[in-house]
């Protein structure tokens, strides 16, 4: 379908705010992208400048390789789902989804066939006569969702949809849209501050803050290997874990790493040129195994049972971390117990920086 | 709770909601219910006090009856259509929140604070042969000196009208702008944004989205329009007197201010004061009857 390409482009309000500092990035054809990170990171203002909803300050928005920073919204060939739904109260389900083919004056017959083919891939083929008012706030999202297909855009820009549904809802909508994306195969730019909504949907995700792109990659991408200590806190429920540790010369084992109440040693190449300087040690709630002779003593301060797993949050000397493990190992509160982090499943990042040391 | 306290307390809640409201329908009936009843029985009895429809016979054939209604309809019809128009374009102008918006606002606001009193005063001496209209055409250079436009003594009756239009409209349009206003930001920008990228250009939405989901704020800014337009009188008293352009109301204070000595002045006041109150209604009906606020579905109103 088609290609999104943004260059140097910038957003700055009032001649002072920069809400969005010169981002360059490609969406490829066919491809699901997600736009991630905290309020104020600049995302929506960012896809508000492709959609035509945002005056670009500078740099280009090009679709399929054709500048369109000067369109109108109406000449870019996009659609958008709206964070609030956004579907208008005075007309019909129909006359919602039929609004832009009856602009393009489209034959009514073909109106009415397309209209009923994206209601039925939107599962509200039975409530085209009803008005907006009359519907859940689930159905007013796959009103939208079908309004956004009907026009057979090139592109798929969607405002954090999901953001005003339900917590189960919003896990069933996520399944649909990705189920639709795959049908339509449409190149899509889906806004989120929600990381296991863009964990779960996206083929690429950009994490973003303070208008500038911090990561691009796949999600296993962002999750294993996170460029910063921003990414590796922001991705993940419960988050990465931080220890900070000395590190010490290198021995046979790898180096010998101290920190509060810790003592023991890795093997890793990153560490080259850091004796005898404190770095963080970055490490994934699963990737800690609990084990009666590991190197490690920690207390069992609280349990959050998950049912597949449990989240432990265990004291180290001062400091704290949450490890995910299996409900067998049958800790108790308050209870001393052993731990490993689990070989080459760890990163290092600069305490000063934040970036990851081995990048 | 003890049994006397809840007995207290079903007590309290049977009279206490009655009295609660009782200053307000004390007043209601000492200061609204009764001079509406007194009008209507002078209305419906002659200058001896036997009850009659003479006085709704003289109105009728008052002459001066048919000019009034004549006059009162144009000016509503005309007055109404322009303000919306005018008072519509200026809100969303506001709307757009330029810079200096809310300079113009306030600009925009200053005609509403003046009196009718105070405003057919202002006009009067500015469209008096010698007055500051004609000074200020003068000044821009659209007149030559010496040249003047005669507004007032002209006996045209459209130029009257016209007069008195655009001066209701100048004092009407802030008060009508300020509802469309509130109206047009109490919309989602959503709504009109997704307009703009399914296609519609702003005309296009303005028709299509923005007006049929202020439906309810254009109906109610025109319904009150319509009555007080159907009720104008004091800038055209101020500006013309009370014979050269009637209009209903001025009927009423004709008959209760400048003639109150005949001996069925104020039946005939209070008779002109009834048939008005039954235009009104009859309008304001069948105003909300075309624009569809009767009949609507669900809350949904359709486009």
């Amino acid at each position: 379908m088609a290609t999104v390409e943004l260059k140097q482009l910038k957003k700055v309000y009032n001649r002072k705010v920069e809400a969005v500092k010169g981002i360059d990035l490609t969406v490829h054809d066919g491809e699901f992208l997600v736009l991630l990170g905290p309020s104020g990171c600049g995302k929506t203002t960012t896809m508000r400048m492709i959609a035509g909803l945002e005056e670009i300050t500078e740099g280009e928005v090009l679709i399929d390789g054709v500048s369109v920073g000067h369109l109108p919204p109406r000449k870019r060939n996009v659609s958008m789902i709206f964070q609030n739904y956004a579907i208008w109260p005075h007309m019909t389900v129909f006359d919602n989804i039929a609004y832009a083919l009856k602009i393009k004056k489209m034959e009514k017959s073909e109106i009415n066939t397309r209209v009923k083919e994206v209601a039925e891939l939107s599962g509200i083929e039975s409530l085209l006569d009803r008005y907006p008012d009359q519907l859940s706030g689930g159905q007013q999202q796959r009103v939208a969702v079908a309004r956004a297909i009907a026009v057979q855009p090139l592109v798929f820009l969607m405002d954090e949809p999901l953001s005003n549904l339900d917590a189960k809802l919003r896990v069933q909508m996520r399944t649909d849209l990705k189920e639709i994306h795959r049908s339509t195969g449409a190149t899509t730019v889906f806004v989120t501050h929600d990381q296991s909504e863009a964990m779960s949907l996206a083929d690429r995700i950009v994490i973003m803050k303070d208008g500038a792109i911090i990561q691009i990659g796949t999600p296993d991408e962002v999750y294993h290997n996170s460029a910063n200590r921003f990414v590796a806190d922001f991705i993940g429920t419960p988050p990465t874990n931080f220890l900070s540790v000395l590190v010490g010369d290198k021995e046979e084992e790898g180096y010998r790493l101290k920190g509060d109440h810790l003592d023991f040693t890795a093997n890793h190449p990153s560490l080259a040129g850091f004796e005898g300087k404190t770095v963080l040690l970055g490490v994934r709630p699963e990737n800690i195994d609990v084990l009666p002779e590991a190197p490690i003593e920690a207390i069992c301060r609280l349990i959050e049972p998950q049912g597949s797993h449990n989240i432990i949050l265990a004291q180290i000397g001062e400091q704290r971390m949450k490890l995910s493990v299996s409900p067998d190992i049958g800790l108790k509160i308050d209870q001393t117990f052993r731990l490993r982090l689990k070989s080459g499943h760890y990163h290092f990042f600069d305490p000063e920086t934040g970036e990851r040391l081995d990048k | 709770m003890s049994k006397e306290q809840s007995i207290k307390r079903r007590n309290w809640n049977q009279v206490g909601p009655y009295l609660l409201v009782a200053p307000a329908l004390i007043y209601y009936v000492f200061f609204w219910i009764r001079p509406v009843l007194k009008i209507f029985m002078f209305s419906i009895t002659d200058a001896a006090g036997h009850l009659s429809l003479e006085n709704f016979r003289l109105v009728l054939e008052d002459p001066t009856f048919i000019p009034a209604a004549q006059n009162t309809a144009i000016i509503v019809i005309f007055s109404v259509t322009l303000e919306f128009v005018a008072a519509m374009a200026l809100a969303l102008l506001i709307n757009r929140k330029f810079k200096g918006s809310s300079i113009l606002l306030f600009i925009a606001m200053i005609p509403m604070a003046l009196a009718p009193v105070a405003l057919g005063a202002m006009w009067k001496t500015g469209f008096t042969t010698h007055g500051w209209v004609n000074s200020f055409l003068t000044y821009i250079g659209f007149l030559d000196i010496g040249e003047k436009i005669i507004f007032l003594s002209g006996e045209s009756r459209f130029k009257n009208l016209l007069l008195i239009i655009l001066i209701d409209a100048w004092q009407v349009i802030p008060s009508m702008m300020i509802i469309l206003l509130a109206g047009l930001q109490g919309l989602p920008k959503e709504m009109m944004e997704a307009s703009y990228v399914f296609g519609a250009n702003r005309w296009k939405t303005l028709r299509k989205i923005t007006m049929p989901m202020l439906r309810s704020t254009i109906q109610t800014a025109v319904i009150l329009r319509l009555i007080s337009a159907l009720q104008i009188w004091l800038t055209i008293v101020m500006l013309f007197g009370f014979g050269r352009v009637p209009v209903l109301l001025s009927r009423v204070i004709y008959y209760s201010e400048e003639v109150p000595n005949l001996a069925n002045s104020y039946q005939m006041s209070s008779t002109y004061s009834v048939v008005i109150a039954v235009i009104i209604t009859i309008v304001a009906i069948l105003y909300l009857r075309v624009s569809g606020a009767f009949g609507r579905k669900n809350g949904g109103a359709k486009a």
